[in-house]
This record gives structure tokens, sequence and C-alpha cells, in this order.
């Protein structure tokens, strides 16, 4: 398998070679084009069973969480996969030395050597009200991220405070607690920045240049009023 | 006349620098960016009224096509689209045609004809609001898209989705295809697609109108709710 991204940073495009037998796992809708035999299948949300428990992801979560998967059944098959956002991608190489975590809507695709675990409790609980939800990514494989805007990959040994909007993905040598902005509520919410993650460790943070929520609240505000 | 696209793939614009007496370029209304002083720009209604008309009924484009020329060499016109992505070009020999998303046409050379293309019931992007145009040469013809633009080999054939076609090369041909069975249509993201087959190119688009339109819908503002807090929250962040 071969993943090559194409137009960054912000029109990006990541296009995937597969030959006979490999297969990649891809968010749903991802797919712009595809060439040469290719088998595909709908799945629901990774390691969860049902369609209840999909559709109350859906609910929860930015986005519902199904995956389409693409089998190749000819040498040089590609798919060309995107996000919906204009942003930038990366191909993150996750091994048994680490876990990786996701933000749900930056999830992209990856093969079936990596395990997708969308019933990890831990942040997700946490931000389902702000409809942000985390993947647990881990085995070996490439794992293909998508940011809003362009990526920034830092390489952290130590602190870190980050907005959650912000936040695409981190791996498992990093902790993180929860916090308010500042020192107090009242200027939390003022501030805009509301909760933040407090993130301490030894690993890879990747963030994202620009806020969808931001986005959205800024664009929205402008466009036609819904009737209710 | 050269011609040279720049800020490719994210904000493509097109630089026009005129040389020779009778350089001239062909644009859709709007995609002036800027010129030189003394580039000249006459405006018309392509193809007389009613070809116009039609064109504006079942292509989406304006009625209205700017001419450029310049007065003197060294001159430069920048045309530049609507929507954030690229811009790219093609070279049409005399009658050979391309054809090309309605909005996606920004400017050509020569004398490329622009007719649309009644699809029918077998319109390829029907219930969409989007039609297809065709182009014939012979000229150069200039078309810029919503993301990047990947130019894809039908040859051993090619599945588009639909939202992402911004043209097809002359050679090609398609069927539409509904993707995979029920349960995917509904679930699986991905609805109607295009099956592409003969020689040729078709060129797809990175990103898609719809998924931006629905990713903005949901912060639409609600007529008629209490949006007072939010407007305290607005002021006091200095909005």
């Amino acid at each position: 398998m071969h993943i090559d991204v194409r137009h960054r940073p912000a029109e990006s495009v990541a296009h995937v070679k597969m030959n006979a037998g490999e297969s990649i796992r891809a968010e749903s809708g991802a797919m712009l084009a595809m060439v040469g035999g290719i088998k595909v299948e709908t799945n629901g949300p990774a390691s969860s069973g049902g369609l209840l428990k999909s559709l109350k992801r859906k609910v929860l979560g930015a986005e519902s969480f199904f995956t389409n998967t693409f089998k190749a059944t000819d040498n040089d098959a590609a798919v060309w996969l995107a996000p919906r956002l204009p942003g930038d991608m990366v191909v993150h190489e996750v091994n048994s030395s680490h876990e990786l975590m996701v933000q749900g809507g930056s999830f992209v695709a990856a093969p079936m050597s990596v395990s997708i675990d969308t019933r990890f409790e831990g942040l997700g609980g946490l931000f389902s009200g702000e409809g942000l939800f985390f993947l647990k990514i881990h085995g070996h494989g490439p794992v293909v991220l998508n940011a809003f805007g362009a990526i920034d990959a830092i390489d952290l040994d130590g602190e870190l405070i980050v907005d959650t909007g912000h936040l695409v993905a981190f791996t498992s040598g990093v902790g993180y607690t929860v916090q308010k902005a500042a020192d107090d509520w009242l200027t939390s919410l003022l501030s805009g920045e509301g909760l933040v993650l407090h993130l301490k460790g030894k690993g890879r943070v990747y963030l994202q240049t620009r806020n969808p929520d931001e986005y959205g609240k800024a664009a929205g505000r402008h466009l036609a009023p819904i009737e209710h | 006349m050269r011609t040279e696209i720049l800020q490719s793939p994210a904000f493509g614009m097109l630089r026009v620098t005129f040389e020779m007496r009778d350089d001239r370029i062909v644009a859709e209304a709007g995609a002036m960016v800027g010129h030189t002083a003394g580039v000249k720009m006459t405006t018309e209604m392509q193809g007389g009224f009613l070809a116009a008309a039609k064109r504006k009924l079942l292509g989406g484009e304006t009625i209205f096509k700017n001419t450029f020329t310049g007065t003197k060499p060294g001159q430069e016109l920048l045309l530049a689209p609507g929507p954030q992505g690229d811009l790219q070009s093609i070279k049409l020999r005399a009658g050979e045609s391309f054809t090309l998303l309605s909005g996606a046409y920004v400017a050509h050379t020569g004398d490329v004809k622009i007719d649309t293309k009644w699809q029918g019931a077998r319109s390829i992007l029907s219930g969409t609001g989007f039609f297809m145009l065709q182009a014939t040469g012979p000229g150069e013809l200039f078309f810029a898209a919503y993301g990047g633009i990947e130019k894809i080999d039908v040859s051993r054939g090619v599945l588009v989705d639909n939202g992402h076609i911004v043209g097809f090369t002359e050679g090609a041909r398609y069927e539409l295809k509904q993707f995979g069975g029920f349960r995917s249509f509904f679930l699986g993201g991905e609805g109607v697609v295009c099956r592409f087959i003969g020689t040729g190119h078709v060129y797809v688009q990175t990103r898609n109108v719809a998924n931006l339109v629905s990713f903005l819908t949901p912060f639409r503002p609600v007529k008629g709710s209490d949006s007072t807090k939010g407007k305290l929250f607005d002021a006091m962040k200095g909005d």
C-alpha cells in the first residue's frame, strides 16, 4: 500500500495505491474517485455493535462514525480520499510502541492492521456536548489524519495547553487533563476559550490551525436564518 | 499572449500578459481581479441574446462575458474564479470538445465555443442544480474547481463521486451508478457515482460544495430563538 498526499496544504487529497488483497477502511463520504478492481463494503462503527449504538454516536459526535472498506481485487488499484473542509492531511505510522488518540472528525483512513476503538470513553464523554469524540487507534500501519487548516506537528516533552477544537491527535505517551482556560469560570467563559486540555508527557501532538466550530459560527451567523 | 497560473492549488489565479495587437481573452463576468491601465474591456452577450439566455437558464453561467485586449505590449490582466481552489487549462484543437461543469468556466482564448449540453434524463448532475457545458476548440479553456484538481486517466475505468466531477475530455464515456447497495447509500456517505471509461481524462475536484453547505447549515441562526445570551457573549468578546 502506498499513500501519497497531494495538493497540500489546503486542498489535500490522499491517493492510496493498493495491490490485490490489500484494503483500507475510510470514513464514510471520503471517497472522491477510484480506479481498478475494488470491492466496497460499508461498516458500522469499528468496534461497537448494532445500528442503534452507532446512531447514538451520531447524536453525540460531530459526525456519525461509519466507514467504508475498499478492498483491491487487482494490482495497481487506487482510491482518492479527502475530508469535507479545506485543509491538510498527514500520514502517521502507528506501531506497538504507542497508541494514537484521534479527534473523531480528524480520522480519514487506515488499513485493517490498525484497530479503531470508538467506545473509548475517556475523552469522549467530556466533550460530547461540544460534538467532539475521540477514537483510540492502535496496531501497526499508516493512519491518515485530516486537519481544518494546516497541521502543526509538535514533538512534546513537557507540557502544552491546547484548545480542544484545535486538537487533531496525540500519542499515548502524552497524558491529559481538562482544565478551565483561566483561573475562574467567568474569565474562562468570557475569554471565549472555555475548557482546554492540559497535555503533559512525551510524544507527538498534532494541532490544526483552524477550529471548525469558530469558523462555523463566524460564517454561519451571516447566513439566512432557519425558520422555526 | 502569455498566460500563467499562480497560487495553485488553493487560490488559483490567471495572469495574462498581452504581447501582440490582436491578443484577446474572453472571461466570465466577475472574474477580473485587476489589470494594467490601458487594457480594454468590452462586454457582450456571447452568441447573441437567445443563445446567452439559453446558457444562463441551463448552464447557470451569467449572460455577460467580457473580452479583454491590450493596447501596449506587456500589459497584464489578472483573472480569478469564485471558489477557493485550483485553476487549470486545456488546449483544444479545432473541433475538439471538453465537457465542463457549469460554474467552473473562467475564461478562454482563441475561438472556443461554449454550448450548453442538455443531458436530459441521464443528467450526471440532476437534482444538484448544476449542469454541464460543452466547450469546442480551437483555443485554450481555463476552468476552476472547488478544491485541488486531479487529472485521472479513464482508460482503466474510473468511478467518481458526482459532487467532485469538474470536467472530462472527448472520448470519455460515462454512466451513472449507485454506490453499493441500499445500506451504503444512506450510511456509507457516498451516493451517486459516475463511471467513466474510454479514452482521455476526467478532472476531479478534491472538495465538494455540498459538504461545505452541510457543515455550515447547523450554524445558521434560528429565527425567533432567544439569542440574547449569545449576543451578550459576543459583545463581551469584542466581536
